[in-house]
């Protein structure tokens, strides 16, 4: 071998650098260790429990511990109350819960009816969603298909009042369709140049309907049409569920303590028609209202 | 062990999800605060008082939808309902603004868009005639004239008939009735001829109109 030659061949013939060779040294090491019966055991033990104690850890104990309140600015005192119910008293409270929801669904349309803004009221019970203005009805939407969060059946009675009192109000949106179909056009400077501007007015585009509204009090409204997209739509569609990840993107740690964070989203995921999602979607302010009744 | 790492990495991934199915194995919620807030002695003295309160509210509301006919704008989908009280009298296609915005500099610019939200008809005119507003001259190059310059009054091209909304918008007619059921106005709603007449009858000075 050539004594200028810096690098010796292996076995296979092939020449390997001094740092390969480090390296080689260093998994021959870790491999002699590693395939120690005993360290070998311990590692297949940790991998294997890996999972086991990560849904131990970050599902079942925050589940079992779960408070739930949907927002951290509650009042609830009278929760910690102990009181026996027989099972004529449990249903008489069972009724007395759903006509106080009821007077609280009310009284928000009342409040909102006072206003001169388009607000929406989601009613699952009814499965709809309409939009109303001073208090009529200007547009029914029917629900298609509807998934609510499970947190809403955990919720005391008493900590839905406090959180259902006040309508909600939007605070970010996010969509595959622009709020308003806004086109800019330069005034033309003579007769000519506006005879050249004038074109034919073409039909609106009918291009995927799918959006999420953010309320306050951690609502979440996430509505997507029911007709199949088209083709052509499916990148803007994939941009908008990116968007949607970013939105609710929580690092690894959050994950693990997603359960014992007081603030947590409350979900709503509706499906309807195309026709219906996007006459929600463009014809409310972005400060709109939602009242809701389930 | 590819199998643990890889079940733990699904786990991350669909922690929420995860979560969401084991809250559902959970009871659900207790009855016991509210009952002890209420009191049950109180129950059903606080039970009528209730549903009392909430069939007044109930009335309040229905006061709301007008006792005369009013009409439903809607411009996402260009079409409107003409109502009496809850019952659809009429309904049809319109056209309404194109959110077009013609831009003459930084300082100056017209948006093209029909309001929303309730209005009322501030007066109902015959043979309306149109006093064309400055954008309508920008708009096609030509210069703008004194406020009563003769060539500002325009005859026909609003229909037969006109419903005043206010801020200078309108429900009237068109002379384009290809383009109804499309966004093509400068904010005001036009309708075809038979609808616009039966609008025009159903609606008094007063009656409502609803754009969305």
């Amino acid at each position: 071998m050539n004594k200028n030659n810096q690098f010796r061949s292996d076995d296979s013939g092939e020449e390997i650098s001094p740092a390969t060779s480090g390296s080689l040294t260093g998994l021959k090491i870790f491999l002699q260790y590693f395939l120690r019966p005993k360290t070998f055991v311990l590692f297949m033990v940790v991998a294997l429990l890996l999972p086991i104690l990560l849904i131990v850890y970050s599902i079942i104990i925050p589940v079992g511990r779960y408070q739930a309140v949907p927002w951290s600015g509650l009042q609830t005192d009278s929760l910690q109350a102990e009181v026996k119910l027989s099972r004529e008293e449990k249903q008489l409270v069972a009724s007395f819960i759903e006509l106080e929801k009821e007077k609280i669904f009310l009284n928000n349309r009342l409040q909102l009816a006072k206003q001169d803004s388009i607000y929406l009221v989601l009613d699952m019970k009814d499965s709809t969603i309409n939009l109303e203005i001073k208090g009529v009805v200007v547009r029914k939407n029917r629900i298609i298909e509807s998934r609510m969060s499970n947190r809403f059946d955990l919720i005391d009675h008493e900590n839905l009042i406090p959180w259902l009192k006040k309508p909600f109000t939007l605070e970010k949106a996010l969509a595959t369709i622009p709020k308003a179909p806004i086109v800019v056009v330069q005034a033309p400077k003579d007769t000519i140049e506006a005879a050249l501007q004038a074109k034919k007015p073409e039909p609106p585009q009918t291009t995927a309907v799918f959006f999420t509204f953010y309320f306050d009090r951690n609502l979440v409204l996430e509505i997507d049409q029911i007709d199949p997209p088209d083709e052509e739509d499916y990148e803007q569609i994939k941009d908008y569920r990116r968007q949607r990840k970013l939105e609710n993107h929580l690092t690894f740690w959050q994950k693990i303590n997603l359960v014992r964070h007081a603030d947590q989203k409350m979900k709503i995921r509706l499906v309807v028609s195309e026709d219906d999602a996007r006459s929600i979607y463009r014809a409310v302010p972005m400060n709109t209202h939602l009242i809701l009744r389930w | 062990m590819v199998l643990s790492l890889l079940i733990t990495w699904m786990v991350v991934l669909k922690m929420e999800n995860l979560v969401e199915a084991a809250l559902s194995l959970r009871p659900k919620a207790h009855l016991n605060a509210t009952a002890a807030r209420i009191g049950l002695d109180k129950l059903d003295e606080t039970f009528v008082n209730t549903q009392k309160q909430n069939e007044e509210a109930q009335k309040k509301l229905l006061a709301y939808v007008p006792d005369q006919n009013y009409l439903i704008v809607n411009t996402v989908g260009n079409n409107f309902r003409l109502m009496n009280k809850n019952q659809m009298v009429r309904e049809g296609i319109c056209s309404t603004g194109s959110y077009t915005v013609l831009k003459v500099d930084d300082k100056k610019q017209w948006t093209f868009k029909t309001p929303r939200g309730m209005f009322k008809v501030l007066n109902k005119v015959k043979d309306p005639v149109w006093k064309k507003p400055d954008w309508a001259f920008i708009e096609e190059g030509l210069k703008v004239p004194s406020a009563n310059h003769p060539s500002r009054f325009e005859y026909g091209s609003l229909g037969d008939y006109a419903l005043y909304l206010g801020q200078g918008y309108l429900i009237h007619g068109t002379l384009y009735k290809r383009y109804l059921g499309m966004p093509v106005t400068h904010g005001c709603v036009r309708m075809g001829d038979e609808d616009l007449e039966a609008v025009f009858k159903a609606m008094k000075i007063g009656s409502k109109v609803y754009i969305y």
